[in-house]
């Protein structure tokens, strides 16, 4: 009985323990399948956030490198990429927001490395990052980066889980290493043909240093400096070596056709330059050069080396070949050094730095020009724009500085895409009558205003001229003070009605209200131009020009001359620059002999009234003869005309011919002074000419006192004179302006009314400062390149 | 003990049935109520996602779903069309090498596409015309928004005649194709010979009029316009007055109170003739001066300054005794011939005197003053014979042109001591003989789109130009026609306009309306005719309704082609590929729409737009307890964002 009790107990008591052992197994499995509910929830929400936060990143990234590769402006490529980053957080959060998970979004400043030439480029000091800035392109270096970077953190507040952080760098790392230029195909008499080839290896890296080793051919575009045809070409026979782990090498071959020695070393030389754009499959860009800047020793030669050249300032242009202008003219590289050609980045990463004004770079502007760099197009001071055929890279460069005779000049192009473009350093005013410019040194306006062609006595105005005007300090016209003029090309006289002659009779001209001319501002160059085959007469109201010509009216007069006119104006440099060329396109007849080349006049009928200390009254020239150079001063009489010629042989006596001129002249008070600096070509095609010379004289009313060079004097008497079809007049001169010239110690002008008793004063700041700076115009003084560096 | 064996038998049933009992209990806990379901939900969630997943990572989902040349995205639902754009005035005159002006104007006709990046380039007849813009790109908001810069064209010198630029638009915003955001527009630069202008000429016939007191003179006076051939018409206002206003009163109409007159003539030598009407009271008797002074007006440039001509009448109510100057008209006043023309003027000479001799005539001595050299003429006749008291002699002046030049000369008649002058005639040498040169109107419609609601009317400026040249007259008219699509209306408020000749502008407003039922775009065609040649242009405008899309739907999106036709075949058949057999799936996708004008307000748009991608019938998931339910967020590179919902289940044992 004990036994069979004990059994029906044992028997109940597994029973019991087997029910209370399923109900836990039970509650313990649904607690189970709970929990894995929730975190699959948590854990695919948190998986697709993560994709598709790499997918965005990525997809910004593409579309902003094309974009800015195309537009080369990365304003509306950012701005795009941030709204787009901000939409899809928001409809990120809109999703998820009913699982309970918290996110928030942000960007981040993450290191892109510490690649020497980004280094360089952007300074040492600077971190190169991402800057919280979403997007970051570091292009135009031998290592480029296209970057994005972004993070965020997730909460799961039903698990306790906080802050799942994650951030993100997209980006695409590109790196040149390794040029080589081979001479595959040696020319020989057999073969005309010569073929260089170039070798460079690239390497493609993704974020994290993963390889992009699955791009093929069409992933690369190359572009090279073609110095026969100064242009940068597309390489078409690319050959690309997969070397894995995101390593290529990547060859091209360009061709030309009876190479002669000399330039087979220079083309050798300049397939070192080229230009990689690699586009992964993401679409993510990059744009790579094999070189970082352009380096070069300017030499100068026409200061003494002794002396601290204050203004010995030079507005030298770049053009894309690596050539230098300099007044028109291009400068020599010594047999040391050979221009290497500037690459196609857009203008506004571009700049040059001097070791003489140290780490900020000089004031510099990219002008865009027709492709014969001859006439400035209206595109002219545009930043949006890469760096081509027809550009000019404009900066100055100064010697300034006790004993400076060589600068290194560098010509660099900053790496970061968010480089500005150059700030306007010129300001500029347009008045009814004037278009004036302030460059910091002086204020020189352009008489715009055809309506002021009047020869009639009263007009204030002559409409041919360009205006050295005092200025208020807030930059306005002041009419009261220092006023001088100089005149531009003009020809032919006028009898006037009450007698007298009017000068010149004929002035350069264009159809339109200002009179052709054509004036573009810049940051730290202006312009003002006119391509023209008009001529005016105010005395007659006739116009000579073709026949037929648009523009050209039915009772016209034949064309004389094709005139190409420019006037330049830098930043904070004591001179202008004007070049004219005058193209005579028939026989032209003058009605008196007269051709004047440039000249000053000092003011208009009201400066009679200025004070002496502002109105001025003494003037000096050079005057060559053979090998002597002389510099006369002299002082114009207080009220009455008179002319004066220079000069004879020795410049001592004022006869009329044959006239002997200098390179300079120059006009001044004690307040302001101005000069004109031909350069070599206007000289000798002024020196050329057989009735050439100066002529100083004052004006009929005694008010206007002029000093200029004259292709042929005034002749009235001679009306058969005649310029010759075909005959080229040119007259490229700098207008220097400078202050605080000092009139002559007292006494020693006082019977200097007679001019062709010049005397010689040296001390005078006013012929001092021309007689040491003329020669910056002149072509054996231009400065030279003695070497010249690629890094 | 058979008792015994019967009670542990039923203990024992008891018990297995207790443990059964407990057993099924417990198997009912710990197994799925349904038996054919196989999978937890978290499995299935997993095997949802993996799917999705897979296909994002394959691209699957890039060009399949959204039609990215049609609709793009900013992780909103923006449609996207072509901008409009129009350039004003559609014609300018000016002279070679002359900068003109335009102004361009660009609609934004993107919906729901924010504030958008449009980029302008010009294209010009040839490389040597120049152009810039005050700003060559624009931003711009969706939805009708506009923008104007100015365009400056200068031509080239030798440029002639009419020519066609275009300036053309492309919204660069990232990623949207070229071929979406693009629009151009057409307008001309005329360029016409420079217009010299030059002093007119009048005469004034007769020149004296002889009546009794308070009699009337009929005088014509004629004015002459001398511009160059290419100016045009001008406008001249004469004036008159009489040395003795209260007297005599003189006026440009019969009824006596009207003192000035404008009239238009067309240049090179055109002339216009109208009526001056003089008289005096009964009881004047004498002589007086009838002065007419002509202003041409409308010039702009220095050599347009108007001077007035002079003519004097005489006026003798009542014979008086006495000698007076004569009178002499040289009429025409101008011509404007070929070289080498021997041209006959007509010399009239007005004898003045009444009793100054014994004899009724006198003899008057013609000369010719000023005529330049090279020039030749001759008279009939040098003297007259012209009796008293108004006589009137007329002679015939013949002159001869050389090659070329002008002449400005004056005829003198001399009497005893009595001496008059002509007032000046004029001679021009011109090979320019203006010919009518029609060309269609220029046709401009400001602004170039509309944005409008059903039933909305709306209006635009119309401008037209006269592109037909002086010759053709002074003016003409412009012929307006619009053409609208079924159901819609529009109007001219003038459709009639009248414009100058060389380039004259004139505009008009045009009101269009919409249907009650409109939707999306409809375009509108405007003719404008030349009534001189029949030439015409036209110009299409478009007047937009958007679709009730403040809430972006299904709807707006395939009117905008947004999204791939078919596109949910091809998904299903690549879910029936992945997805194991014996599960059953349903799949939603929504495209995720973020307003432009309020960030962080998100709407998904469903865009199955009534196909179930599936593969089983609805109730299917009912039976199913366990259901995997993922939410899968997709961005394609063009930007637009997808939201994938799948919802998964296994409906058979493995």
């Amino acid at each position: 009985m004990k036994e069979r009790r004990g059994q029906v107990l044992i028997i109940v008591g597994v029973v019991l323990s087997l029910l209370i052992l399923s109900v836990a197994v039970t509650l313990y499995m649904d607690q189970l399948q709970y929990s894995q509910f929730q975190i699959s929830t948590y854990n695919t929400a948190a998986l697709n956030i993560a994709d598709d936060f790499n997918r965005v990143l990525t997809n910004i990234l593409a579309a902003s490198t094309v974009t800015y590769n195309n537009s080369a402006d990365i304003v509306t490529p950012r701005a795009w990429a941030n709204t787009n980053f901000t939409d899809w957080v928001s409809a990120v959060q809109s999703q998820y927001s009913s699982t309970g998970i918290q996110s928030s979004f942000y960007y981040t400043n993450v290191s892109l490395g510490n690649d020497p030439y980004v280094i360089t480029a952007l300074g040492s000091s600077e971190c190169i990052c991402t800057n919280y800035s979403l997007i970051k392109l570091l292009w135009y270096a031998p290592r480029s980066i296209s970057a994005i970077s972004a993070g965020y953190n997730l909460s799961l507040p039903g698990q306790y889980v906080y802050g799942l952080r994650n951030e993100q760098l997209i980006l695409l790392n590109t790196s040149i290493n390794g040029i080589s230029v081979y001479n595959i195909k040696t020319p020989t008499k057999q073969s005309n043909v010569t073929t260089i080839k170039t070798v460079f290896g690239v390497t493609v890296l993704k974020e994290q240093g993963i390889p992009a080793d699955d791009l093929s051919v069409r992933n690369f575009k190359v572009v090279y400096f073609d110095p026969l045809k100064n242009e940068w070409v597309q390489a078409s026979n690319l050959t690309l070596l997969n070397l894995a782990g995101g390593n290529y090498n990547i060859s091209f071959t360009a061709s030309w056709q009876n190479l002669n020695s000399y330039m087979y070393g220079v083309v050798q030389k300049d397939m070192k330059y080229f230009i990689l754009w690699v586009t992964d499959d993401r679409g993510i860009m990059t744009e790579s050069y094999s070189y970082t800047s352009v380096s070069y020793v300017l030499h100068q030669q026409a200061l003494p080396s002794s002396d601290p050249k204050s203004y010995e300032t030079y507005v030298l242009e770049s053009l894309n070949n690596g050539s230098v202008i300099w007044f028109n003219h291009l400068l020599n590289f010594t047999s040391n050094a050979a221009p290497a050609p500037i690459p196609i980045p857009p203008v506004k990463q571009l700049r040059v730095y001097t070791n003489v004004t140290g780490p900020n770079p000089v004031p510099s502007q990219v002008e865009v020009w027709n492709p014969t760099y001859t006439v400035p197009t209206l595109e002219f001071a545009n930043w949006r724009t890469r760096f081509i055929l027809g550009d000019k890279l404009v900066y100055e460069v100064t010697f300034a500085g006790n004993k400076i005779n060589n600068v290194n000049v560098t010509i660099t192009w900053l790496t970061d895409a968010d480089a500005q473009p150059p700030v306007f350093k010129l300001t500029f005013a347009q008045t009814a009558n004037e278009w004036i410019v302030n460059n910091l040194q002086y204020s020189l306006g352009l008489v715009t205003n055809s309506n002021l062609a009047n020869y009639e006595p009263g007009t204030n105005w002559i409409d041919y001229n360009l205006q050295v005007n005092a200025t208020y300090p807030n930059g306005t016209y002041n009419p009261n003070g220092y006023h001088v003029e100089y005149t531009l090309f003009g020809y032919d006289a006028f009898n006037m009605k009450g007698g007298g002659t009017w000068f010149p009779a004929k002035l350069p001209w264009g159809p339109g209200p200002n009179e052709g001319w054509t004036v573009l501002p810049g940051p730290v160059r202006a312009v003002a131009y006119r391509v023209s085959d008009f001529s005016y007469e105010p005395p007659n109201d006739t116009y000579y020009c073709s026949t037929g010509e648009p523009g050209c009216p039915a009772n016209h007069q034949p064309a004389d001359f094709q005139f190409t006119q420019i006037i330049l104006i830098p930043y904070n440099v004591p001179y202008f620059e004007s070049y004219l060329t005058a193209k005579a396109v028939r026989n032209v007849p003058f009605a008196q002999q007269y051709v004047s080349i440039v000249g000053m006049i000092a003011g208009t009928e009201r400066d009679r009234n200025l004070p002496s200390s502002i109105r001025p009254s003494w003037g000096s020239l050079q005057c060559i003869s053979g090998s002597a150079q002389n510099i006369y001063n002299g002082s114009y009489t207080p009220t009455f005309n008179f002319h004066i010629f220079r000069s004879d042989a020795d410049c001592s006596n004022a006869i009329k011919t044959p006239m002997y001129i200098g390179y300079w002249v120059s006009l001044y008070s004690l307040q302001r002074s101005q000069s004109i600096f031909l350069d070599s070509n206007t000289y000798a095609s002024i020196a050329s000419a057989p009735l050439h010379g100066y002529w100083f004289w004052t004006t009929a009313d005694g008010a206007r006192r002029v000093a200029e060079y004259d292709y042929a004097y005034w002749n009235g008497g001679n009306h058969n004179y005649v310029i010759t079809n075909g005959t080229v007049i040119t007259a490229s001169f700098a207008g220097w302006i400078y202050q605080n010239a000092l009139s002559a110690p007292s006494g020693q002008y006082i019977d200097s009314s007679i001019w062709q008793n010049g005397y010689l004063y040296t001390n005078a700041n006013g012929a001092m400062i021309p007689s040491l700076y003329y020669k910056m115009f002149l072509l054996p003084y231009y400065p030279v390149i003695t070497y010249a560096t690629v890094s | 003990m058979k008792k015994r064996g019967i009670s542990i038998l039923i203990e024992a049933v008891v018990v297995a049935l207790m443990v059964i009992a407990a057993f099924s209990v417990a198997y009912f806990y710990i197994t799925p109520s349904n038996p054919r379901l196989q999978r937890s939900q978290p499995d299935l969630n997993k095997l949802g996602f993996n799917i999705l997943n897979s296909l994002a990572q394959s691209h699957a989902f890039d060009d399949t779903i959204i039609n990215s040349t049609a609709l793009f995205n900013y992780y909103n639902n923006c449609s996207h069309s072509p901008p409009s754009i129009v350039i004003t005035p559609p014609t300018q005159w000016g002279n070679a090498a002359s900068q003109l002006a335009y102004t361009v104007t660009v609609i934004n006709n993107d919906f729901e596409c924010g504030t958008e990046t449009f980029v302008l380039q010009a294209g010009m007849p040839s490389s040597s015309w120049q152009y810039f813009f005050s700003q060559n790109y624009m931003f711009i908001r969706s939805g009708g928004g506009n923008s104007s810069v100015t365009l400056y064209v200068t031509s080239p010198l030798t440029a002639n005649g009419p020519n066609r630029f275009y300036v053309n638009v492309t919204n660069v915003s990232p990623g949207l194709p070229s071929n979406v955001g693009y629009a151009i527009a057409y307008a001309n630069y005329t360029v016409q010979q420079s217009c010299s202008y030059s002093e007119p000429t009048v005469s004034v016939l007769p020149g004296s009029g002889w009546v009794n007191s308070g009699g009337l003179v009929n005088y014509t006076v004629t004015i002459y316009n001398n511009d160059a051939p290419s100016c045009g018409y001008s406008q001249f206002t004469a004036f008159v007055t009489s040395n003795k206003p209260n007297l005599v009163t003189s006026s440009f109409n019969s009824t006596l109170n009207q003192s000035n007159i404008t009239v238009f003539a067309q240049s090179a030598g055109g002339y216009v003739s109208f009526p001056l009407y003089v008289n005096s009271s009964a009881t004047f008797s004498g002589v007086s001066s009838i002065n007419v002074t002509v202003v041409q007006s409308g010039k702009s440039v220095p050599q347009s300054a108007s001077q007035p001509v002079t003519y004097i009448a005489t006026y003798a109510a009542s014979p008086s005794s006495g000698c007076n100057n004569p009178n002499v008209v040289i009429t025409p006043a101008s011509t404007w011939q070929n070289s080498g023309v021997n041209y006959s003027y007509t010399v009239y000479v007005y004898n003045n005197d009444n009793a100054c001799s014994s004899s009724s005539s006198e003899g008057f001595t013609l000369s010719i003053s000023s005529l330049p050299s090279g020039w030749k003429y001759k008279f009939n006749a040098t003297t007259l014979s012209i009796a008293q008291n108004g006589g009137i002699g007329a002679a015939k002046l013949y002159i001869t042109s050389p090659s070329k030049g002008i002449a400005l000369f004056t005829v003198t008649a001399k009497v005893n001591s009595e001496t008059g002058t002509s007032n000046n005639a004029i001679y021009v040498v011109s090979s320019v003989q203006p010919t009518c040169n029609t060309l269609p109107p220029g046709l401009a419609v400001l602004p170039p789109s509309g944005w409008g609601t059903p039933g909305m009317q709306l209006n635009y400026n119309v401008e037209i130009t006269n592109n037909d040249n002086s010759a053709c007259g002074a003016s003409g008219t412009i012929n307006l026609s619009v053409s609208t699509p079924n159901g819609w209306a529009a109007g001219f408020q003038l459709s009639n306009l009248t414009a100058t000749t060389n380039g004259g502008l004139a505009s008009t407003i045009l009101s269009v309306k919409s249907p009650n039922n409109a939707l999306g775009y409809a375009k509108i065609n405007i003719t404008a005719v030349d009534t001189v040649s029949s030439k015409s242009s036209t110009f299409t405008l478009t007047y937009f309704v958007p679709p009730p899309c403040s809430n972006v739907n299904y709807t707006c999106i395939v009117h905008a082609n947004g999204v791939i036709p078919g596109w949910q075949r091809n998904i299903e058949l690549a879910l029936l590929n992945l997805i194991p057999p014996g599960y059953i799936f349903n799949l939603n996708v929504s495209l995720i729409s973020v307003s432009v004008y309020t960030p962080y307000l998100t709407e998904a748009i469903p865009l199955n737009g009534g196909f179930v991608i599936s593969n089983a019938q609805a109730q299917s998931f009912r039976t199913a307890s366990q259901i995997g339910d993922v939410t899968y967020v997709y961005t394609a590179p063009k930007l637009y964002i997808l939201v994938f919902h799948l919802q998964i289940a296994q409906v058979t044992q493995p």
